[in-house]
């Protein structure tokens, strides 16, 4: 051609070069995937699937019988497939809640798991029916005898609060480490330490049940 | 004087070079489990998504690995005299994990060969764009003297 003949080829290699660089940046960033923070999204809703209603008119003071509805939900933005393990936790007043500083869980005791794999940026919300079958207010103290949670009763022992003041149900994330091939509380992402956990308090100052319906 | 063709062999293989020994997909470093079954299997379908496995590829996997789970609640939440039903339980857990296992393994192999077909496709198309966009550059250039050419022919002298 005329032109390689005329010009300098040192201008044309260096055109081509030039064009190299660029194409095969671009092809590196089109391949390289992006460094993305990964985290748990881990709510509970009440009965309308919402951040409210979690007791019917707004009264915390469950009493025995009464039934409540809520979900919980685990969306999975870890990147990859994930194994979770949400653990129920039978709180009071003076129950030691998870640690957020120190990642450590909560000592209350466990009642319930639920287990779960989950893709990444999947949610699992599944609904949380739950009522207090039997109860005893003794000398200041109310105990929780037996609770039914998704029609499955469960019998509790040492569960009780002064005068029925602050109960509260603690939810835990907890995800399975392949490493240790056990479910630990939290995550690492990039490095650090990350928890997440929720507590719903109520109360039970009469434990008796509510009258029937007129 | 070293030719343009020598050039671009030389960028193609160097390319190469750096293709192979660079990772072809992203590498996550998955430890080996301690224990069979579901530390296996979710292993696998790990080191499945990290060779570049989609998620519809990895959506049946997931959902037989539930599958197990709910089999093995099913089989602990049994009472203790019912050994034989929950023996067949496990059975049936074991022989799902296993069977994802298997699937997440010939998913690991297919998705790391098709990443590293589109890896080498990808840098060659900057191949391919670095020649056009030279070819182009060559025929601008041309065009550009043509026009100049033409240009310098059509001036006229004008008295003042």
């Amino acid at each position: 051609m005329k032109f390689i003949s005329t010009q300098n080829k040192r201008t044309l290699i260096a055109v081509f070069i030039a064009l190299i660089v660029v194409a095969e940046t671009a092809a590196f960033v089109a391949t390289t995937p992006r460094p993305q923070e990964l985290f748990f999204q881990f709510y509970v809703l009440g009965s309308n699937r919402l951040a409210a209603d979690y007791y019917p008119q707004n009264n915390t003071n469950v009493r025995v019988a009464s039934p409540l509805s809520w979900y919980v939900g685990v969306t999975n933005f870890m990147g990859n497939v994930q194994l979770v393990e949400i653990r129920l936790k039978l709180g009071n007043e003076t129950t030691t809640p998870p640690n957020d500083t120190s990642n450590t869980p909560s000592s209350a005791p466990e009642l319930i798991t639920f287990d779960r794999f989950l893709m990444n940026n999947e949610t699992w919300e599944f609904p949380f029916a739950w009522s207090i079958t039997n109860a005893t207010a003794t000398g200041g103290s109310t105990r929780i005898l037996t609770a039914k949670i998704n029609n499955e009763t469960y019998e509790i022992s040492n569960w009780s609060a002064t005068n029925g003041y602050n109960f509260r149900l603690i939810l835990e994330l907890w995800v399975w480490q392949t490493n240790t091939n056990a479910f630990e509380y939290g995550w690492s992402s990039n490095g650090e330490r990350r928890t997440a956990w929720l507590q719903i308090w109520f109360n039970m100052t009469n434990p008796s049940s509510p009258p029937p319906p007129a | 004087m070293t030719r343009a063709s020598d050039w671009l062999i030389l960028i193609i293989a160097i390319l190469v070079a750096v293709t192979m020994i660079g990772p072809l997909y992203p590498s996550a470093q998955i430890n080996q489990p301690l224990q069979p079954s579901f530390g296996q299997a979710i292993v696998a379908v790990n080191n499945a998504e990290a060779a570049g496995a989609t998620p519809n590829e990895t959506a049946p996997l997931v959902t037989l690995l539930n599958k197990a789970l709910e089999l093995n609640q099913e089989a602990s939440s049994l009472p203790p005299n019912q050994t034989e039903q929950r023996n067949a339980l496990l059975s049936s857990v074991n022989e799902i994990l296993t069977n994802v296992t298997n699937q997440a393994n010939d998913l690991t192999s297919t998705s790391a060969r098709r990443t590293y077909t589109n890896k080498i496709i990808t840098y060659l198309s900057g191949i391919v764009v670095a020649v056009v966009g030279t070819f182009a550059y060559v025929l601008g250039v041309e065009l550009y003297q043509r026009y100049r050419i033409k240009r310098t022919f059509q001036m006229r002298v004008k008295a003042k």
